[in-house]
């Protein structure tokens, strides 16, 4: 209810579902239209592994036990299973066991163990044999291709699916900060980074705030098709004339109510990076 | 009986304690002594951790688990001091037995006169200290000088000059620390620049330095610096834990010509280090230069011993403007100001920055100079700092009612 585009539509398509089933460590504002919430550890409070973008497959280590009715996930999937009726598939009793499935059916992962994982610099996977020592970079001597050479493949450049008209006249895109991690339900409930940054903001060039009567810091009405949300303008000339930015962390200034679902045809990305808005200052009704 | 000034060579009773702590156990045996006798509720010490370059802090209450902290750790040792503050209350509901380095000490006299520890409950046990090395400095260091694997090497000690490593199937080997700094390895840069090598603020200091003949090796020189000291000491003896002999002259001047040596070596570094950092205009752009790649982690301020407000003027929204990185180059005025005529450049700041900005040798640059323009000492005993120790709370009700920005007014 935060990070995906048009949250409109995403509410209206969760609302719209029979059953929703969330689990995750804080009531965030997806799981407060679930059906069912299943509380879940965090990353303090549970084992097991993780393996980043970088293909390292680094060991966690629980340092506490999750607090109340909380459980690990692979409790609560296992258990979840057992209810089911299947137990004899989730039969686990730890996470070493987990991962050690994991590594057998997964033949760049055969090569690890959690004996082997546990250094500070893991292992990276392809690692297909115990004696293999990981690599930490692909395709260093050659591509996968079978001259071993890259295949490059020029895209022709295509507009968003919606840009600026005389009604929405800026491009709006959306992005992260510093300060706060994505839909920000671990980090806004840290009092030191609210302190940072305690709400979102809408970048807007001097030129075009001249132009609309807006000045640093006044609440604005940023409008798309989809939606409409009140946030604080921030200007600046960090960003360019005719475009507007917003960090979409902030549920109270939503930045996502603005932007559009439409897709890469390839990969799928929604396209975050530009839609078309209009901003209004407010006026006293 | 013991008396403050008294030098003894000391080593453990117990055969066990001998060979599992350094030089004959000395300071495990008192350690064990004082839990066992009462004189305290626990000791704060480090043990290994997952390797031999990582070291944990922990507290103990049974006296069996003090073997587990015996023996020297040069690579993960951090600070104690604030630990005391941090997790266990300043020591005001629980006496607790803490062997000390110069730093440690030091740390802990400042928070003392800050009211945030009581030293009435801390023993404090001081260890000689020549410096300690980094862990990722040592692990490079022991792979490309020593050409050794680093999880091969069993022990590491520093005698005589070297950095001395025993690998696994019982290899010595050492290689002089001039040496290794020459290159860029050794000690960390604070703990070149120390000059706290005996930490006689404490209740007794412990070493090697003027240990020799035939108990060189064998036994730990103890010098008694105060009356708990004597009665620890004492105590110990008179239990059967620890057992003493006299010290030979020739032992004592020997340990005054290594104390010395080690003065005169941090003289040297301190020379080297505040000449690089040059002065006035020079010093303030170097050091604005570097700060700027500062990611307001507060590692630097969490791990000072000397900070230790409940509001921290970096929060303050018309000090510091939050949300920005680099923060204002406030942000570390605001330190300078608040720490540099008490900084024990215990190299905390420096050794948690993620950044690597040499903050303790900014910090302590400006120490030093201040100790020359107003004659204190910080860390040395409860001498109250120059500039600026308040009650925080009446501090800045009076700042309030006053409307004044003047902490304290040194030109009066």
């Amino acid at each position: 209810m935060i990070s995906d585009p048009d949250i409109n539509h995403v509410k209206h398509a969760l609302e719209s579902l029979e059953f929703l089933v969330v689990q995750d460590i804080f009531l965030t504002e997806t799981a407060e239209l679930a059906d069912v919430v299943l509380p879940a550890a965090c990353y303090a409070e549970r084992g097991g592994t993780q393996t980043s973008t970088e293909r390292r497959v680094q060991m966690w280590r629980k340092a506490q036990n999750p607090p109340g009715e909380a459980k690990e996930d692979w409790k609560i999937i296992s258990e979840l299973a057992a209810k089911m009726g299947y137990a004899k598939q989730f039969p686990y009793q730890d996470i070493e066991e987990i991962f050690n499935e994991v590594a057998a059916l997964t033949p760049s992962y055969h090569g690890m163990n959690y004996e082997r994982l546990n250094r500070p610099e893991a292992l990276h996977w392809p690692c297909p044999s115990e004696e293999h020592p990981g690599t930490p970079i692909l395709h260093k001597e050659k591509f996968a291709h079978p001259d071993g050479l890259g295949i490059f493949a020029p895209i022709e450049w295509k507009p968003p699916a919606e840009v600026p008209d005389a009604e929405y006249p800026f491009v709006l895109t959306t992005g992260r900060i510093l300060w706060h991690w994505h839909t920000g339900s671990m980090t806004r409930r840290s009092a030191t980074l609210d302190a940072e940054v305690p709400t979102g903001w809408i970048e807007i060039n001097p030129e075009d705030a001249k132009a609309l009567g807006i000045k640093d810091k006044e609440i604005v009405r940023a409008i798309s098709r989809r939606g409409s949300v009140e946030v604080p303008a921030k200007v600046t000339k960090d960003i360019m004339k005719g475009v507007m930015f917003m960090p979409f962390h902030f549920a109270e200034c939503a930045a996502n109510i603005l932007t559009n679902n439409a897709l890469d045809p390839i990969a799928k990305i929604p396209e975050f990076k530009a839609c078309a808005v209009k901003v209004e200052k407010i006026t006293e009704a | 009986m013991a008396a403050k000034g008294d030098t003894f060579y000391a080593w453990a009773a117990d055969a066990a304690c001998q060979e599992k702590g350094e030089c004959g156990g000395a300071v495990t045996a008192l350690l064990t002594h004082a839990l066992k006798s009462g004189m305290v509720d626990a000791v704060l010490a480090v043990k290994k951790g997952q390797d031999l370059y990582d070291a944990v802090p922990t507290l103990i209450t049974d006296p069996a688990e003090i073997a587990q902290t015996a023996g020297s750790l040069h690579c993960g040792t951090l600070l104690l001091s604030k630990l005391v503050k941090k997790y266990l209350d300043g020591a005001e509901k629980m006496r607790i037995a803490v062997p000390v380095k110069g730093c440690d000490a030091m740390g802990l006299y400042e928070l003392a006169k800050r009211n945030q520890v009581n030293l009435d409950n801390v023993l404090m046990i001081g260890l000689n200290c020549g410096g300690s090395v980094s862990p990722v400095s040592a692990r490079k260091m022991i792979a490309e000088k020593f050409g050794v694997n680093p999880d091969d090497v069993v022990k590491e000690e520093i005698d005589k000059g070297q950095f001395i490593i025993v690998t696994k199937d019982g290899q010595h080997k050492g290689i002089s620390i001039d040496e290794l700094e020459e290159e860029g390895f050794g000690r960390r840069s604070n703990c070149r620049r120390c000059k706290m090598k005996v930490p006689r603020q404490a209740d007794l200091a412990c070493g090697n330095w003027g240990v020799i003949g035939d108990k060189a090796g064998k036994a730990t020189f103890v010098e008694v610096c105060s009356e708990k000291g004597a009665n620890l000491l004492d105590g110990a003896v008179k239990a059967g834990a620890v057992k003493t002999d006299a010290v030979p002259a020739k032992a004592l001047e020997i340990r005054g010509k290594v104390e010395n040596a080690m003065l005169k070596l941090g003289d040297k570094w301190r020379a080297r280090y505040f000449e690089g950092l040059g002065e006035g205009n020079d010093r303030l752009k170097k050091i604005m230069d570097e700060t700027s790649r500062c990611i307001k982690c507060y590692a630097c301020i969490e791990n000072c011993p000397i900070c230790y407000c409940v509001e921290c003027s970096t929060k303050k929204s018309y000090l510091v403007e939050p949300g920005q990185v680099p923060p204002p180059f406030m942000f570390h005025l605001i330190r300078y100001a608040h720490i540099s005529d008490s900084c024990i450049n215990c190299g905390q700041c420096e050794e948690h920055c993620a950044m690597d900005i040499p903050n303790a040798l900014f910090m302590h640059a400006l120490q030093v100079d201040l100790q020359e323009m107003f004659g204190h000492t910080p860390g040395v005993d409860m001498e109250l700092p120059v500039l600026a120790l308040v009650e925080e709370k009446a501090e800045r009700k009076r700042l309030s009612d006053t409307g004044s920005d003047q902490i304290f007014n040194i030109f009066e």
